[in-house]
């Protein structure tokens, strides 16, 4: 069998262990040591097993995760979340679904201090999921909204992810921090959107909350001054140059305490429950992390996305065709990846496939554009089924939402994601014009 | 998924053994997270100290990778105990309840080969880097310390696993029988 | 073909590394094994674990060949290190062919289980700065840099600097916010983090005088898979590598240095030199760095003052 050939079968693999109910972690490790016996040996696999879990978390781009979860944690307890959600029923609760478009607004905001998708929709599901539910918001909808919300934690800079495009294609990263801004701004517009349709679709899905009057809501902005204050504090600290995004989260989470403390609702007893709760959340994600850590070097070994994006690259069809058969190839790809693995597998064959084609644009116009349409592409990998990170996170906080109506729930927001990379496509200019205006 | 409700997972729950397992679970999490916290902490200072004009702690980035390590593979047992590893029920949802619960027990006893596995392999790269001497850059910490966590992680979790596949079996039919 | 060998290295594939020296090479031994060899790259890291990790992946033949830096791993690899000292570097090319002889003559039992191909440094690096050009230690003076190892680091500590060690990820957004100040790297990076771009004054020793500092490098080969090639290919490895390969990188080097360089100029960053009697007492300052760690060394069973002298009368005599 052609190491091409043992790919497919490691994909189609992990595709039936996946149906019939083997973990998600324990699948992508089984299936991927199984093809890293295959195509190097089983001293090496034995090898490699020796340091790779060690290796893997002892990262500071892995830190920011239970720091950022037990932020969302200490925050829920301390009643901060609470508040936050008050204001927003007060703001926007009486309009369809507004709830639900609070918690986008909420991952927009907590996206645009943290870099990473996964510490995103763990923290705002754990803010806003209880409340949603509470006030009769459907399973779905809640988990379609968080997930889909979550992805704005690396399309809304900081980006992890952003940065290691950066790092492998030799972009400047602050003019592509720059590039995502707008692209951001369309994916939030493009998830209230999906709401907003979804609930006239579904009316019992994302009731209406009664109108508040202009006294309510002016009180109830008074109650999140302490997010106000961290939001400010970390957000300040990152563009005013007092310390990195990643330094960031772990400001962010002693502030978190000491306002909660301070406010009152932080009690010993509720620290030591965020503690643990944290310890449940990340160990599930950093399993599946390491899981798919096989998976993907397996993958590696097979060279079969090397080959896959080679053969775009040679193959004589126009430009724009190339560019739409790399995006689904991302999409069909992201069903089953994590996003950071597929970029450092496909982007070094892709990126210079796609700089060698004429689209009409300056080569560094071309660069930011070609980083932002992967950015989403790969994002969307994060919420869509069988294997999408943020649905699992989602699921692990609300263990009584059906996995079905998790999926259901992500259906409306995948079809804006869909419109906005035919947007993003169709106009290349919303990924550089902000550069070329405020950088020329 | 839906079935299980985090500590009604498990089957014999109120046994002295199933008991202190999940104080030990819970110990090795709470430690877990509150070393993840005190680095939090500490790189709050060394960014206040640093914004004060004091500089930088030395080796802050060094002491969160550390941490990291080190929560990652404390949270696993009491995560194996709670039932927390994630699974897509969507295909299997038409299934009587037992046949669903036999795959989970199969699964299960996958988990505890898999993790004992791991824990043998995480020994014996502790013993080799014990071996080599390696230290970490700057806090010159010896980087086996951070195979301790995980070896302790990982042997608890196929422990915890073997537990959870024997309590299952003994529970036998009455458990077995009712509905998903 | 007859053998495969996975190379396995932590640059992005789009680095001149890896499109300017891997890939020919790998080209090269399949061309003199008339395809028999076939070298396959991994860049990035993408058989996964870390870039320390290198090394030991060669010996457990998780890879076949790596491209690793000693100081990666400190006090594992102590001779192939030493380089790595502050003022130890000429130009990549002198220096690196100084760092093999000194391999063959000092640390002949250090990459166990492995076999080296070839050593070499990057050219010296210099300072980069946000806000004012270094040309003397008063400029140092309470400057934040990002130091890129810990011998630099204590070096420019004695100079006044206060030192951070950054991963690159943070040390790029830290450039771009005002986190840091500055980094002390050489020419050659600066197209992979656009420093031109994230810096406005770029200082570098005169002409003559040492380089601030060099990391050094080792390209290793698992010995087993060395040691099971039929003698034909074993000479189509030998003669690919060897002193000659450690001269061709380090020259290599100094190209991507020169075009690094002109990348800063174009940008129209000042570049400043710093004298070479302030390096001269720079020099002096970083004494201790080196006397420690000839005390290290001499702990490790080695000669330090021997080993250090030599690589010292090498550099001199390039
Ligand atoms: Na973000
Ligand atoms: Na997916």
């Amino acid at each position: 069998m052609t190491p091409f050939a043992i790919a497919m079968v490691l994909i189609v693999a992990l595709f039936i262990l996946i149906f019939i109910r083997m973990p998600i972690a324990l699948a992508m490790g089984l299936v991927g040591a199984a093809g890293y016996i295959q195509l190097s040996s089983t001293a090496g696999l034995m090898a490699y097993l020796s340091t790779a879990w060690v290796d893997k978390f002892m990262s500071y781009d892995f830190a920011v995760v239970p720091l950022f979860i037990l932020m969302g944690h200490l925050a829920t307890s301390s009643g901060i979340s609470a508040a936050i959600f008050a204001a927003a029923k007060a703001w926007i609760g009486h309009l369809r679904g507004g709830l639900a478009m609070a918690a986008v607004a909420g991952c927009a905001m907590f996206g645009s201090i943290s870099g990473s998708s996964l510490a995103t929709a763990s923290t705002m599901s754990r803010v806003a999921m209880p409340e949603m539910r509470k006030h009769g918001f459907s399973g779905a909808l809640s988990s379609g909204a968080l997930a889909a919300g979550g992805t704005l934690g690396i399309l809304i800079p900081p980006s992890v992810v952003l940065i290691i495009f950066a790092l492998i294609t030799e972009q400047n990263i602050v003019k592509l921090f720059l590039a995502a801004t707008v692209p951001g701004i369309l994916a939030v517009i493009g998830f209230l959107i999906a709401i907003s349709v979804y609930v006239r679709l579904f009316p019992e899905e994302g009731p209406v909350s009664e109108k508040a009057d202009l006294r309510q809501r002016i009180r109830s902005l008074a109650d999140i001054w302490h997010v106000v204050i961290i939001f400010v504090v970390v957000l300040g600290g990152i563009y005013g140059g007092f310390f990195t995004p990643a330094q960031g989260a772990a400001v962010g989470v002693v502030l978190t305490l000491v306002l909660g403390v301070l406010k009152g609702g932080l009690t010993m007893g509720a620290i030591l429950e965020s503690l643990i709760a944290t310890a449940g959340s990340t160990a599930m994600i950093f399993a599946i992390v390491f899981g798919a850590d096989i998976f993907n070097v397996a993958l590696a070994l097979s060279r079969m996305p090397v080959e896959v994006a080679a053969y775009f690259g040679a193959s004589d069809i126009p430009p724009m065709m190339i560019l739409m058969a790399m995006v689904a190839f991302y999409l069909v790809m992201g069903c089953l990846m994590d996003s950071l693995s597929m970029i450092l597998l496909t982007v070094p064959v892709f990126f210079p496939t796609i700089m060698a084609l004429d689209f009409g644009l300056l080569p560094e116009q071309q660069a930011m554009w070609f980083g932002i349409i992967s950015l989403v592409v790969v994002e969307m990998g994060l919420i869509t089924p069988p294997v999408g990170m943020n649905l699992f996170v989602i699921s692990a906080m609300a263990r009584d939402i059906p996995m079905t109506q998790i999926f259901r729930g992500t259906l409306p927001f995948i079809a804006a994601e869909f419109t906005r990379i035919a947007i993003l496509i169709s106009f290349p200019a919303l990924s550089f014009w902000l550069v070329d205006l405020v950088a020329p | 998924m839906s079935e299980h409700l985090p500590g009604h997972g498990t089957q014999g729950g109120g046994t002295p053994l199933h008991r202190s397992l999940h104080a030990l679970c819970t110990a090795l999490a709470g430690v877990g997270a509150l070393i993840i916290f005190g680095s939090a902490v500490v790189v709050t200072g060394s960014v206040i100290s640093s914004t004060l004009g004091f500089g930088a702690f030395r080796g802050e980035f060094e002491l969160v990778e550390l941490a990291c390590a080190a929560c990652a593979s404390l949270f696993l047992p009491l995560c194996q105990l709670t039932k927390g590893h994630v699974m897509v029920d969507v295909f299997t949802g038409w299934l009587p309840g037992r046949a669903n619960r036999a795959i989970d027990a199969l699964w299960t006893a996958v988990f505890a080969a898999v993790w004992a596995l791991l824990c043998w392999r995480l020994f014996h790269g502790l013993i080799e880097l014990h071996g080599y001497g390696d230290r970490t850059m700057l806090l010159r910490a010896p980087v086996w310390w951070a195979y301790v966590p995980a070896v302790l992680g990982t042997g608890l979790s196929a422990l915890v696993a073997v537990y959870m596949v024997v309590a299952d079996l003994r529970a036998g039919p009455a458990l077995r029988g009712d509905n998903a | 073909a007859e053998v495969t060998l996975r190379l396995h290295h932590f640059l992005p594939a789009v680095a001149p590394m890896h499109t300017r020296f891997f890939e020919p090479w790998a080209a090269e031994l399949a061309e003199a094994s008339n395809g028999a060899i076939e070298v396959q790259i991994f860049p990035s890291m993408q058989l996964g674990g870390k870039p320390p990790q290198l090394a030991d992946q060669t010996r457990q033949g998780i890879c076949d060949i790596a491209w690793t830096l000693p100081v990666y791993t400190p006090d594992r690899f102590p001779v192939a290190e030493t380089m790595s000292n502050p003022f130890m570097v000429t130009n990549a090319e002198k220096s690196s062919v100084v760092l093999h002889k000194l391999m063959d003559e000092f640390g002949a039992g250090e990459y166990r289980g492995m076999k080296p191909l070839a050593f070499h440094t990057h050219d010296g690096g210099k300072l980069h700065t946000r806000g004012a050009p270094v040309t003397s230690q008063g400029d140092l003076d309470g400057l934040k840099l990002r130091a890129p190892n810990q011998a630099t680091g204590e070096m420019l500590t004695a100079l006044g600097a206060e030192v951070v060690f950054f991963p690159v990820t943070d040390m790029v957004v830290g450039l771009s916010n005002g986190v840091i100040d500055g980094c002390c790297l050489p020419y050659e990076v600066v197209p992979a983090y656009k420093l031109q771009e994230l810096t406005s004054y770029s200082a570098a020793p005169a002409p003559g005088a040492r380089g601030l500092y060099a990391n050094t490098f080792a390209l290793v080969m698992n010995e087993a898979r060395y040691e099971g090639l039929s003698d034909d290919l074993r000479g189509v490895i030998d003669a690919a590598s060897g002193m000659g390969l450690s001269e061709r990188i380090g020259k290599q080097f100094d190209e991507f240095e020169a075009f690094g360089k002109s990348l800063v100029e174009k940008q129209g960053n000042e570049i400043v030199e710093i004298p070479a009697a302030e390096i001269a007492s720079w020099q002096e300052a970083a004494k201790p760095v080196h006397d420690a760690w000839i005390e290290k060394l001499d702990r490790m069973g080695k000669d330090g003052a021997a080993i250090m002298a030599r690589a010292n009368a090498l550099l001199d005599a390039g």
